[in-house]
């Protein structure tokens, strides 16, 4: 019993003495930049190590010290690395945390070190709109690699519903059209709105074509258009169209009522095909893929991974260098073999590859989601408070769902409430 | 240490086999508490160093109508309190009787308490789905309810607070059974015998002698569990989010996990105050809590 005791408090000791010596890096002389990336492993190890294996190779006197971070702990380790004056040399950020670091002066501004000629590779539209502040001349980011949503249908129960391939919704009225005939004739669900993800009604309103700033810089979703989103919706919850759990539902449970079969319709990221693969073989089986529906603008909004420079760096040169390495168009167009994601590199894109379609799924999604590239676009602009606002969205939202308020009162209460969050964060900094 | 006096070497020892308990406690909690105090009266954002400002972090908490909701959520979860002793007291009865296989629903009815809590998050909120719903399917079976009519329980405003409160109430039972299991076996046979002599009936046993002599158990528990009621974060966290399902749910530490941990915007001083105002109804109703209890029955040590 005492030994047991002692050997207790030495596994304790040996925990804390262990948190504390983690790094040491033998770096014999060669200048070490950390590389910091959101979920690659196990899926991309191989990958990733090849790449910092051949840039390694031409660059000897650099050593790349790869990072990988689950998704759910990403944020909260990057912020607190670059609260403690640590922020890894090279960043793999989505748009939020990009737009964070940013606004901690945590990042490099890469027109210092890139010229036009590096720029030009990539998608214009993607620099313009997620990599670069144009008010103050800054260049935060390039872009990395896109993953677009595309529509992934359970034809077994859309066959149910009567819905023919051919009159699979292209727009999102369409959807909301079939929702109440779908659900009568097969007890389950067309759609979901998995609002647990705030962001979510933001995107709704944007993709109808409500502008979410107006010329003024200020919110100005308070449109016709806007109203028309929440009434849309709000009456299909109150008709039970869309599921009871929409306010508790998040990305997660949507995939799983997809592949249980509780909904005829699931928009996703292509490589969620994977996943399906894994769990649900049978539904593979009867899986249609389609481009997403769109909504009254016609665009669907990307998902953009990006690669910063950090400001704590002490070789920015060489970890620029490496950005543009692991970026580079041929190195973007052996990533996108692996998995269902498309380049921002122009010349990569353009690979056949993306075009050549065939009989596995994987392969149909692929060609989805390259030719519906031309109507993605960033519609939810860059905000460091737009946590908040999606939740103000999505409250105001449930009172007209709960008959609390009218759809023109809500809207206009959520934009006062999204003016003065904005007005609040301005004031704070 | 040979000139030392026995006194002062006592003390020396005392300290020293102190010491590992006090290091962790002040790191891990003093420290933390004293920061939160602090942190409470400044613009803090985790980042950047605090800046004083005063009450200001408090005139801005009283004023944001969630955290007002979040606190009155937090006291209706103080049902469960009175909820959970009365259950876990009638169970402990039942499983102190002598039989076969009692064993078996001692083992039954604590098994909750050492299932994580994520995991029993999650396999309620499957039962309690409004669109396939273990129970809703159940219901709908013996003809409860049609197809058409599930109970969302989980989406139907504060109401959906009650099913979590029973989620608490069945996880934590089996806890404050054992607690009074405990009670039960410590009160003298003779109590009881000398109490059958002058012929008291089942009931009069239960009120005048059991419950009196369970009372420093029922005092222990109800502060504890009312404790835990007015912290409530993990349930309505895994059954509802971090926002408790749109703020009809939302209780005072989801609130402040909300606010102090924003992705983008943190607020830690706002989430400080917050967790200072919750201390604060905490001791206020500990204090009450025993002050009112000991003074009914049995003045044993509590």
């Amino acid at each position: 019993m005492r030994s047991f005791k002692w050997l207790a408090i030495l596994c304790v000791l040996l925990g804390i003495l262990s948190c504390s010596s983690e790094k040491k890096a033998e770096n014999d002389g060669k200048k070490v930049i950390a590389f910091y990336t959101m979920q690659l492993k196990p899926n991309f190890t191989d990958y990733v190590n090849g790449v910092i294996a051949d840039y390694e190779e031409q660059n000897p006197d650099v050593k790349v010290n790869w990072i990988d971070v689950p998704f759910a702990a990403f944020q909260q380790k990057l912020m607190a690395m670059a609260r403690r004056g640590e922020t890894p040399d090279v960043i793999n950020n989505n748009s939020e945390t990009a737009l964070d670091l940013y606004t901690m002066d945590k990042l490099v501004n890469l027109k210092d070190y890139l010229t036009e000629e590096d720029t030009s590779i990539y998608f214009e539209n993607l620099m313009e709109s997620s990599c670069t502040d144009k008010k103050n001349d800054f260049i935060y980011s390039v872009p990395w690699y896109l993953s677009n949503p595309i529509a992934l249908y359970n034809k077994k129960l859309m066959d149910k519903a009567g819905i023919t391939e051919e009159d699979y919704p292209e727009t999102l009225d369409e959807v909301n059209a079939m929702s109440a005939d779908f659900k009568a004739k097969t007890g389950k669900y067309l759609t979901m709105l998995p609002l647990k993800d705030q962001d979510l009604m933001i995107e709704l309103l944007a993709r109808d074509g409500a502008p979410i700033f107006g010329e003024n810089g200020n919110f100005a979703f308070n449109c016709p258009a806007g109203v028309e989103v929440y009434k849309t919706y709000s009456t299909m919850f109150k008709n039970r169209e869309l599921s009871s759990e929409t306010f508790i539902s998040d990305h997660r449970n949507m995939i799983e009522m997809f592949q249980v079969g509780q909904i005829g319709t699931y928009y996703a990221g292509a490589q969620f095909i994977k996943q399906l693969k894994a769990n649900s073989p049978d539904l593979i089986e009867n899986l249609v893929v389609k481009p997403v529906p769109v909504g009254k603008l016609g665009k669907v909004q990307i998902a953009v991974q990006m690669m910063s420079v950090s400001a704590d760096s002490k070789y920015p040169k060489e970890a620029t260098d490496f950005m543009l390495f692991i970026t580079n168009g041929k190195n973007q167009l052996d990533f996108c073999k692996r998995v269902v994601i498309l380049p921002s590199v122009k010349a990569a894109a353009a690979d056949p590859f993306f075009t050549k379609g065939g009989e596995d799924v994987e392969d149909q999604a692929r060609k989805v989601s390259a030719e519906s590239l031309d109507v993605c676009a960033v519609l939810i602009p860059p905000m460091p408070y737009l946590h908040d606002v999606s939740l103000t969205l999505v409250d105001t939202f449930k009172a007209v769902c709960d008959d609390k308020m009218s759809a023109e009162e809500a809207l206009k209460e959520a934009e006062d409430r999204c003016n003065q969050i904005k007005a609040d964060y301005e004031a704070s900094l | 240490m040979k000139h030392w006096s026995l006194e002062k070497r006592e003390q020396v020892y005392s300290w020293f086999f102190l010491a590992p308990a006090l290091i962790l406690f002040s790191t891990f909690i003093l420290v933390p508490m004293m920061q939160a105090f602090y942190y409470s009266l400044c613009k803090y954002n985790g980042f950047s160093d605090p800046v004083f400002v005063g009450l200001k972090n408090f005139k801005i908490i009283f004023k944001d109508r969630i955290f007002l909701i979040s606190l009155l959520n937090s006291f209706i979860y103080l049902l469960v309190t009175p909820a959970l002793l009365l259950i876990s007291i009638l169970l402990s009865m039942l499983v102190n009787q002598k039989m076969k296989g009692v064993n078996f629903f001692r083992t039954a009815y604590y098994l909750p308490v050492v299932t994580p809590v994520v995991v029993v998050g999650l396999m309620w909120k499957q039962i309690f789905n409004g669109d396939y719903g273990t129970l809703n399917t159940i219901l709908e079976a013996i003809g409860f309810i049609d197809k058409d009519n599930y109970i969302p329980f989980l989406t139907s405003g504060r109401w959906s607070l009650f099913w979590i409160m029973f989620v608490t109430v069945w996880k934590g039972v089996g806890y404050y059974m054992v607690i009074f299991l405990a009670g039960l076996k410590a009160i003298p046979n003779q109590l009881v015998e000398a109490a059958r002599i002058d012929g008291v009936n089942k009931w009069q046993q239960f009120w005048n002698i059991t419950i009196p002599m369970l009372m420093p158990s029922i005092i222990l528990t109800s502060v504890l569990s009312s404790i835990s009621a007015l912290k409530v974060f993990e349930e309505v966290f895994m059954m509802l989010g971090k926002t408790g399902g749109n703020y009809a749910c939302t209780t005072t530490v989801l609130r402040i996990y909300e606010i102090g941990f924003a992705i983008g915007r943190p607020r830690l001083g706002q989430a400080s105050a917050m967790s200072i105002v919750l201390f604060a109804c905490i001791l206020v109703f500990s204090i009450i809590n025993i002050c009112f209890l000991s003074k009914r029955g049995y003045q044993g040590e509590v």
